[in-house]
């Protein structure tokens, strides 16, 4: 029964099946957008915080270390108050939606950015700062420097979010609502299609997250191997 | 005059780092600082170069004021002043791309030429050797023609030839009309080069 299954769930892998690709580009276009917004707040946070020391900065860092575990229920759970229809942004009428999936997904990318970004810009040697600035360095190109020195850390911290949203099960649920083609993700479809004993097909989405989280890991490597 | 500081002190930590009453470093060197460790050699030329802000003091550079001064303006006299860090440090990339930072599209391997170390272009700075580190790190500075060129400790962790050739290269800077503050820490070769020198005493 089981190989019997592996057998099935490749072929509807390189078939091409629509559940399965629907889901995938609903999951790729949502984690992809989450982790990058996740990016262009949470970089520059994780400068400032990297680049200075004090209570305040530690405790932010805290904060944003804590939000690393954050379980993704209850991701769903704050942002679904936020959303619903007597919630603050409930007139948005976003529940249900992508972009309500990518709401949730970027609260939980966004404290991996800033939290594993910090920890690189950190790294850096304290007189980069200073380095750029008798070379001639303006404000401007002062954080381009260090955006620059950090880049494989920074890049790590993006791969490191985007592996945890495109593999989250609970946020796609409770604010997607799991819509075929529309809101159904590569988590939720393992989730629904196994109960409904598409036992295959639920495989086939399993192969393809492992073949994302390969691909992510891959990454992170290059990125850590080009760092020296 | 290079460089003029009154009633200057720098403190961090509750530490005093640095305390001077007054120095005129007169031009064009080059000029020594000299004084045992901890009596703020690296502080002064922190100080002089405009990255090290004084806890209290006067300070100007060819007669521009750089402290206390808008960060504006300071960046305008900043520009004319270049400092090299006893331990040079380098960014990613070639060595190359390292002396055109923010050079403005001069020619880098021309500046690296200038220093005999046309071969070092396109090596990363992390494989030089310390003397390699030091012509690349001058080539780097004096491709931004600066009018003040601030050396903390040049021979460091030199040999007896890489010093040498420290000492021939601040000559030659020195002789085609830049400015150069050098710190030293014991080196009787490099003390004998300069015109002018200050000793700093133990900031308390």
């Amino acid at each position: 029964m089981f190989r019997e299954s592996v057998a099935t769930a490749f072929d509807l892998l390189l078939s091409l099946d629509v559940r399965v690709v629907e889901a995938a580009r609903v999951t790729l276009l949502c984690s992809l957008s989450a982790t990058l917004l996740a990016g262009l707040l949470g970089v520059p946070a994780a400068m400032a915080l990297g680049r200075r020391k004090g209570r305040l900065v530690r405790s932010a860092l805290l904060v944003a270390r804590t939000g690393m575990a954050l379980p993704t229920v209850v991701v769903g759970l704050l942002v679904y108050g936020l959303l619903s229809r007597a919630g603050p942004l409930g007139p948005l009428d976003l529940l249900y939606t992508p972009a309500a999936i990518v709401c949730g997904e970027f609260f939980l990318a966004l404290p991996i950015v800033v939290a594993l970004a910090a920890e690189s810009f950190a790294a850096l040697d304290p007189r980069t700062e200073r380095a750029a600035i008798t070379l001639g360095a303006g404000p401007r190109r002062v954080r381009l420097t260090l955006l620059r020195e950090a880049g494989p850390g920074v890049v790590a911290a993006h791969l490191a979010a985007f592996g945890r949203v495109v593999s989250e099960l609970g946020i796609a649920f409770m604010l997607g609502g799991n819509i075929a083609g529309r809101t159904r993700t590569l988590t939720t479809t393992i989730a629904m299609e196994t109960q409904k004993g598409l036992f295959a097909l639920g495989l086939a989405v399993g192969f393809l997250l492992i073949l994302l989280a390969l691909g992510v890991n891959a990454g992170a490597m290059l990125a850590r191997a080009r760092a020296r | 005059m290079l460089a003029e500081a009154r009633d200057l002190q720098v403190v961090r930590d509750g530490r005093v780092l640095l305390a001077l009453e007054h120095v005129a470093i007169p031009g064009p060197g080059p000029a020594m600082v000299e004084g045992p460790n901890g009596s703020g050699k690296s502080t002064l030329l922190a100080v002089l170069a405009g990255l090290q802000p004084p806890t209290r003091g006067i300070v100007e550079v060819f007669g521009e004021r750089l402290w206390p001064a808008a960060e504006r303006t300071r960046r305008a006299t900043r520009r004319g002043i270049v400092l090299c860090d006893s331990e040079p440090l380098f960014f990613r990339g070639t060595v190359a791309a390292n002396v055109a930072f923010c050079a403005g599209g001069a020619d880098a391997p021309a500046a690296l030429a200038a220093f005999g170390a046309a071969g070092l272009a396109a090596r990363r700075p992390g494989t030089l050797s310390t003397g390699e580190r030091r012509r690349a790190d001058l080539a780097r500075a004096l491709i931004r023609r600066p009018r003040l060129l601030l050396l903390d400790e040049p021979t460091s962790h030199l040999d007896a030839e890489g010093a040498r050739w420290v000492l021939d290269a601040i000559r030659r800077i020195c002789a085609a009309g830049t400015g150069v503050v050098f710190s030293n820490h014991g080196d009787r070769d490099l003390a004998a080069l300069a015109a002018f020198r200050l000793t700093l005493g133990k900031a308390s």
